[in-house]
Parts: C-alpha cells; structure tokens; sequence
C-alpha cells in the first residue's frame, strides 16, 4: 500500500510518500514561488528516488484548506486529475488538522495560516482533537480567544511568524511556538492522517473535492453586504 | 497500412469559459464541450476573477470527461495533452494548467502548451484551407491587434492601445444599461436601432496598424450624461440606436484598418478570429471592404470564435509534428507573448 499527499495550501510546498512501514520520502521547497512551477518537478524527483511511479500509489492525498485560494487550487486541480487519469481514491485532509498533526504536541495547538487582509485562518486543537470549527479571524481576537486558555498554546503555521510578537504582547509565556524547522511542511503530517483515512475508507469523489474556502470572494461579500443594507434600509 | 490518427486532448480555461475538446489530427473535431459562466458574471456585470477561478475547479474534471464520452475516447486513445497557458486571468489559467499538467504526468503523455490566441488564429484553420501569408484581425475581450502570418512565424503589426475591442463592447453595454457579455447584447440591440442616429468618434491612429476604444466609450458616457443632465433620459428605442452607432463606430475602425494592412502588406486573405468574430456587423462589414479589395475573408463558425478548446487542439497539433513539448514546470502567464 503507497499513498502520495500533497500540500500547496499555504507558502511551502510539499509532497509525502507513505506506505505500511511509514514515511518513503518527503520533499519541501519554500522559495516564495508560484507552486505550479515546482510541484510537478518536484513530485516527479520524489517519485524516482523512491524508485516509483505515480501509478504505483493506491491513493493521493491534498490538503483542501484553509489556505491560499490560489494555492489550492493548484493542488485539488492536480489531485482530481490523478483521480480521473488513474481511478484511484482521492482523500482531502484538512491544513489546520495537518498542521495540527505536524505539531506533535499533546497540548493546546492552534495552527496560523496567512489569510491576508489581516486576517489568519485557525482552529484549535488538544490531544489532536479539534476544538473550534476553521475560522478566519484577526489575530488580536485569536489573541484574545487564546488568553482564556489555563494551559500553553503551541502555534505554528505561515501565519504565525508575521503576528509573533503581536500574539505574545498578550498571551506571554502562555504562547509556545513550534521551532522554525518545523512549522510549514504539511505534506508528511497529511499523508499520516491519510492512512488512517484510507483505513477507513474515507474518499473523496474527484467532484466533491472541493477547497475550504471559508469565504467568499470579494465581489460577493460587497455585493451581499450592499443586498443586505439595501434590505435594511427599506425596514 | 492504415496510419492512426493523432488526438489530442485540448483544455481552455483563460477567462470564464471551461472548455475541453479532443481534435485528431489538428484538423477533426471529435468533442468540443463548453461551460460557461456567463449567468455567473451577469449580476456583476463583467468576469469576477476570484469566482471564475472557483468555477474552472468545478467545472474542469465533469468538461474533460464529457469531451472524451463525447469523442468516444478512453485515455489510453489520447495521444498527448495541450492547454492554454496564457494569456488569460492568471487563477483561471492556473486550474486548467494545473489539471493538464496532472494528466499528462499520470498518464505520461506529452504535454503542449498553447498561446491562447495561437488558438484563436488556429480555429480559422478547422473551416477553412487557408495559406500563408494572410493577415489576421485578432479581436477578443482581452485583446485586438493584427497580426501577420507568414511562413517565417506570426508577429503582431499593431495592437489597442488601451480597450480591446471586447473590452468596449463591454463597457458601453454596461452604460447602456445593457448586461455582459456586452458584445453580444449591443449587437442584438443594435439589430433594432435606427441608422445615422447619433455619430460617434473613431480614433483612427494614422500611420499605425494600432486601435484605440477608450476614447469612443468615453464619448458614449459623455453622450449619456450630457442627456441626462437634461432629463432626456434615452427611451428603449434610443439606447437600441445608440448602440448601433457604438457598433458601427468600432466595426467602422476594425474593418478599414484590417483591410489597409493588408493591402500594404500584400497578402490576399483576412482571417477574423477571435470572440468579438462572432458580432455579425463585424463580419458583415469587413466582408464588404474585403471584396472590394479583392481580398478573401475568412472566419470561424461562431462556436469556435468564442473561447473553446477545439482550437488549442488545432494549435497543438503543430506542435505535435515539431515535438515542442512543454517541460513539468510549465506555469500559467496571464502575459504571455506570442511567437
């Protein structure tokens, strides 16, 4: 059994081979390109140094959000691709629960990923259970939701970087962060949590693979914002 | 001995269309599957980039199945991969790219990346018998230029300054009142307005095979204000009038330009391509001036002016006889040039 995740969802991209006996091989490149370049290069160097082929996996795995918009879709275009090409099952893992496992934390973990405007995708989590639904919202409210913890926080993510200091003004010796080297690849993480999923029989048809968004497009929440006060206007 | 046929599985997904077609041998048709997001667009009067992009992630796997069913194919008949990597809108590119790359890695075929407008000037090519050198009057909502196809390649000899003439289409649909895509709604307008009603400017740019519709939308917005500040809103009728004469005032500009060019250049035929090809009055107009000249026009069914990727599977098909594959790290470029 061989079963091949991807993660193009925040700014690393990565790729992991898992099979029984554990981890193949993992890839990651940061090098704040667009990860349709490196992707496919990459998976194709992964493969061969596994001494593998695409058509040898049983199963892909790709992290379906929260994330970059963009991002995502270049890595759910490319899994439904392989599901249509090869007929094998495709498994979407959530990133805030890939990160999450990433951690290997038994505490409180709470995964950061930029969301732009400000803003960070986040769940939290203990003991590897999910604690709070994905959610984007600002840091200084994540701040906040975080202070009401009674035990320390073990964050990491891309979007824990840019808000550190910010976070720790208000959490102090309460925020933990998970070392640099450790904080961005999600690939391994997912692949793991893709086996236990695989066991299950937990798949995804290529349709149904879909990003988790968490919001919508920009044209849609003015125009639903401007519906709706129109609306209240005539109340 | 019987020589198979060479099909290839072509993808577009530059702008708002989701389009899949496989093509045998550059020139046969077998599936060309379309879906549109025209509804999707209408309420905000133009292409949304953010939710094109999440409609192409929709759309693509269900269009590229329905274009092998409909061609009778399975993957393993599928010869090669070709996609559109651009120009178009960057994050509706990169899922059609994305998915080709993928396909053509799993099923290790070779991968053709296509310029979008190579695939314009391709689809006059599924029609017609056309040889070169011939002189092509390229007109989409992205772009507008003539470019010249000689036996050494194809080079662009002027392009719009500003608005592409889809563009101009657009936006004086919207100030009119009229939904998107506007190409095709000022031309049915225009079919119920009266002649002469009202004259707009050409900017003719003397000298130059280049356009310029910025000008012209901004005598349209002009026109309507000056009205309007009088009360003198424009009836149903009178906005039909004036779009016909907006018609007419890029129609007039397109045509006479592709024309000169080609008379300077010396080259016996036009080919009209592009999504604003399909606007009848283009046509009508430009066939008028060509046979006048003595020149041959030629232009795509309007199925294949539209986006559509039966044409990036004619385009690829050249490719295929000089073996020009695209490597793994193919990107999409929403600027990409041609040649």
């Amino acid at each position: 059994m061989k079963l091949l995740a991807i993660d193009t969802s925040a700014t690393a991209l990565s790729a992991a081979i898992v099979g029984e006996k554990g981890l193949l091989g993992e890839y990651a490149l940061n090098i704040g390109k667009n990860h349709s370049l490196g992707l496919l290069p990459l998976l194709d160097s992964l493969l061969k140094n596994c001494g593998l082929q695409l058509a040898d996996m049983d199963a892909f795995a790709v992290c379906i959000g929260p994330g970059s918009f963009t991002g995502l879709r270049i890595g759910l275009a490319t899994a439904k691709a392989w599901g249509d090409a090869t007929g094998k099952p495709l498994i979407g893992i959530s990133s805030t629960d890939a990160l999450a496992r990433a951690a290997g934390q038994a505490g409180y973990v709470c995964p950061m990923l930029d969301a732009r405007r400000d803003q960070v995708y986040t769940a939290l989590y203990k003991g590897g259970e999910r604690l709070w639904p994905d959610l984007a919202i600002a840091p200084t409210e994540l701040a906040e939701r975080l202070a009401e913890l009674e035990e320390p926080v073990y964050c990491l993510g891309d979007g824990f970087a840019p808000y550190e200091e910010e976070l720790r003004q208000r959490l102090g010796e309460k925020l933990q962060a998970i070392p640099p080297e450790r904080r961005l690849v999600m690939a391994p993480a997912a692949a793991m949590l893709a086996l236990e999923k695989y066991a299950k029989q937990e798949f995804t048809p290529v349709e149904a693979l879909l990003p988790v968004y968490l919001r919508l497009s920009e044209a849609e929440e003015k125009r639903l914002a401007a519906e709706a006060a129109a609306k209240g206007g005539q109340a | 001995m019987k020589q198979e046929q060479v099909k290839i599985l072509a993808i577009e997904s530059s702008c708002d269309e989701t389009a899949a077609a496989v093509v045998a041998n550059g020139r046969e048709i077998r599936s060309n599957v379309i879906a549109t997001q025209i509804p999707v667009h209408r309420i905000y009067g133009g292409v949304v980039p953010e939710i094109a992009s999440r409609h192409h992630l929709e759309a693509i796997s269900p269009v590229v199945q329905q274009a092998l069913a409909d061609a009778n194919c399975s993957y393993e008949d599928i010869h090669a991969i070709a996609v559109a990597n651009g120009p178009g809108l960057v994050g509706s590119l990169l899922v059609g790219v994305s998915y080709a790359k993928a396909l053509a890695f799993a099923l290790r075929k070779p991968l053709i990346a296509v310029h979008h407008w190579q695939g314009h000037l391709a689809a006059v090519h599924i029609e017609h018998e056309i040889e070169k050198p011939f002189l092509a009057l390229v007109v989409s909502g992205s772009h507008s230029g003539l470019l010249l196809t000689e036996e050494s390649g194809s080079r662009f000899l002027g392009m719009s300054h500003d608005d592409a003439a889809g563009e101009a289409f657009d936006k004086i649909a919207r100030a009119l009142g009229l939904p998107y895509p506007g190409g095709p709604e000022i031309s049915r307008a225009a079919e119920r307005g009266l002649p002469d009603y009202v004259e707009f400017p050409r900017a003719w740019l003397p000298g130059t095979d280049d356009f310029s519709f910025s000008g012209l939308k901004s005598a349209v917005l002009n026109y309507l204000n000056q009205r309007r500040m009088k009360g003198d809103e424009p009836t149903e009728q009178e906005i039909c009038s004036i779009a016909r004469a907006a018609q007419e005032a890029i129609c007039d500009v397109l045509s006479a330009k592709a024309v000169a060019a080609a008379q300077r250049e010396g080259v016996k035929t036009i080919a009209l391509v592009g999504g604003v090809a399909a606007n009848r009055r283009l046509r009508e107009l430009l066939a008028e001036r060509a046979e006048a000249a003595g020149l041959r026009l030629c232009y795509p069914s309007p199925v294949y002016c539209t986006d559509n990727a039966a044409m990036i599977g004619v385009a690829a098909y050249e490719k295929w006889l000089a073996q020009d594959w695209a490597d793994w790290d193919l990107n999409a470029d929403p600027r990409l040039l041609i040649g």
